[in-house]
């Protein structure tokens, strides 16, 4: 038996194969070809798990704002004194709200984080404590010291401008001046802030037309570095004020600045 | 005609019956006391002195509206030495030592490690499995059932704290078999141990983290 299979994309080929199947069964008896027909399914099936032909990506959308983004993350945190990590999810919402949970290796929740504006809260779950304040009030030997730099994160312009590729734009606000860097292409790929911090965008992928980084690194002149790794995101989907919101019911809450780690 | 009726007995009823009989038992597992489902387990886990298994570890995501499914192997030494290693795209190893926590995150590579009170250590808890179940623990609600050989605990913290609701399968000779983790946050996580083997005689070299 010589099956020919013809056409370029995945659904041609599935198409192609499915014609000529019908057409040495409606040739033969059916019963046949029954075997020869499963055995078919069975390979396209399977090679629909590994099909090589890649997804056609929608182009970047010149203008397009990041409103909201719902992710698994994995992040790592370094600094002079701590280095840690793990994976979670995270989501935001724009201007600047976050919320960011972090997982044991069981699945189960570790911390969660919620900010917003120059706010900070850090619940443990499984100690039934949260921690509150402003972003300054965190100890500096805090292991989420660097944390704060997550702030930086909140984009308040597209990412993706072709009008100002290879360029730098510097803008001045009350909190001093930031310089922003685009790439041949017009992606935004670092900015720089006079107090010392840097944010770096890197592996930008298309979803639905929006420029996403896949990875965010955070820097500062202490020597702290926050790396973001995205994985599945889920852009300008609608997101509940509740998901950015700390459900502290039965949690005692303490000040920012107690906290020395979990 | 009888034939007829024999054969509508062959073809229908009796597999109907036999189907209905499976439902039933798989619907109504026998609830236990508590403390014999306790000692139950603790009698399987007696007799091992280590166990390795693959297991796939599903997270259900309340927020996000999705699962996470992940795979990897744990491994399992008397009386205090567990080590769980998840494979990418998430990968992460652990290691506890009695109450040594260490964590490697291979790709970021990032290692932590945490010193745990002693009384969360593994040896404080294995050591409560050495003497017959009397009473229940404290602060928590405890069900058991019990449905062909395996034995199923439902641990339900009184507190709000994290976790809402624990579930754990064992085999009566102590193999585990599924893990459920219910948390406050409507989280859940159900780590599934396949091809759990026990007592192969695991050595110190078994539990390197790196």
């Amino acid at each position: 038996m010589n099956i020919r299979v013809q056409g370029t994309t995945y659904d041609e080929v599935l198409l192609s194969a499915v014609c000529q199947m019908e057409t040495m069964i409606s040739k033969s008896n059916k019963y046949q070809f029954a075997p020869c027909a499963m055995i078919l399914c069975v390979i396209f099936l399977l090679t629909m798990g590994c099909a090589s032909i890649p997804k056609e990506q929608v182009p970047f959308r010149s203008g397009a704002m990041l409103e909201t983004v719902a992710a698994m993350v994995t992040i790592s945190i370094k600094s002079p004194q701590v280095n840690t990590g793990g994976h979670g999810y995270m989501v935001y919402k724009r201007p600047d709200s976050f919320h960011m949970v972090m997982l044991t290796p069981f699945g189960t929740t570790a911390l969660e984080t919620y900010s917003s504006d120059d706010r900070l809260t850090i619940v443990i779950p499984s100690k039934g404590v949260a921690y509150a304040g402003a972003f300054a009030d965190m100890p500096d030997d805090s292991p989420l010291r660097g944390w704060r730099m997550i702030r930086l994160m909140a984009v308040d312009e597209p990412l993706f401008d072709p009008m100002k590729k290879g360029t730098s734009e510097k803008i001045s606000k009350e909190s001093g001046g930031i310089t922003s860097f685009y790439d041949a292409q017009g992606l935004l790929e670092r900015k720089k802030f006079s107090s010392g911090e840097e944010v770096f965008f890197r592996d930008y992928q298309s979803v639905e037309g929006v420029p996403f980084p896949g990875v965010i690194e955070f820097t500062d002149r202490n020597g702290s570095r926050v790396k973001i790794t995205f994985d599945e995101p889920e852009i300008n989907k609608p997101l509940e004020d509740t998901a950015l919101t700390p459900n502290v019911e039965g949690i005692t809450i303490l000040p920012l600045a107690n906290f020395k780690g979990i | 005609m009888k034939s007829i009726f024999c054969r509508t007995i062959r073809r229908f009823l009796i597999p109907a019956l036999f189907i209905m009989v499976l439902i039933y038992t798989a619907a109504h597992a026998a609830e236990i006391p508590p403390l014999e489902g306790l000692e139950l387990a603790r009698k399987g886990f007696a007799g091992m002195t280590d166990f390795t298994a693959e297991i796939t570890q599903e997270k259900q995501i309340a927020l996000l509206k999705k699962t996470q499914t992940s795979s990897g192997q744990v491994r399992f030494r008397r009386p205090d030495t567990f080590y769980m290693e998840v494979y990418s795209p998430y990968a992460s190893r652990l290691l506890l030592k009695d109450n040594i926590l260490t964590m490697l995150l291979p790709t970021e590579g990032i290692r932590q490690k945490t010193v745990l009170p002693p009384e969360e250590g593994l040896r404080h808890w294995f050591s409560l499995f050495d003497r017959p179940v009397t009473r229940l623990p404290a602060g928590v609600e405890l069900r058991a059932d019990r449905r062909g050989d395996t034995v199923t605990l439902r641990i339900i913290p009184t507190g709000k704290k994290g976790v809402k609701e624990l579930r754990i399968t064992l085999f009566d000779d102590g193999r585990p078999r599924r893990l459920t983790i219910e948390e406050q946050n409507r989280d859940r996580t159900v780590i599934t141990f396949h091809r759990v083997r026990k007592n192969v005689g695991l050595a110190e070299m078994d539990f390197r983290i790196e």
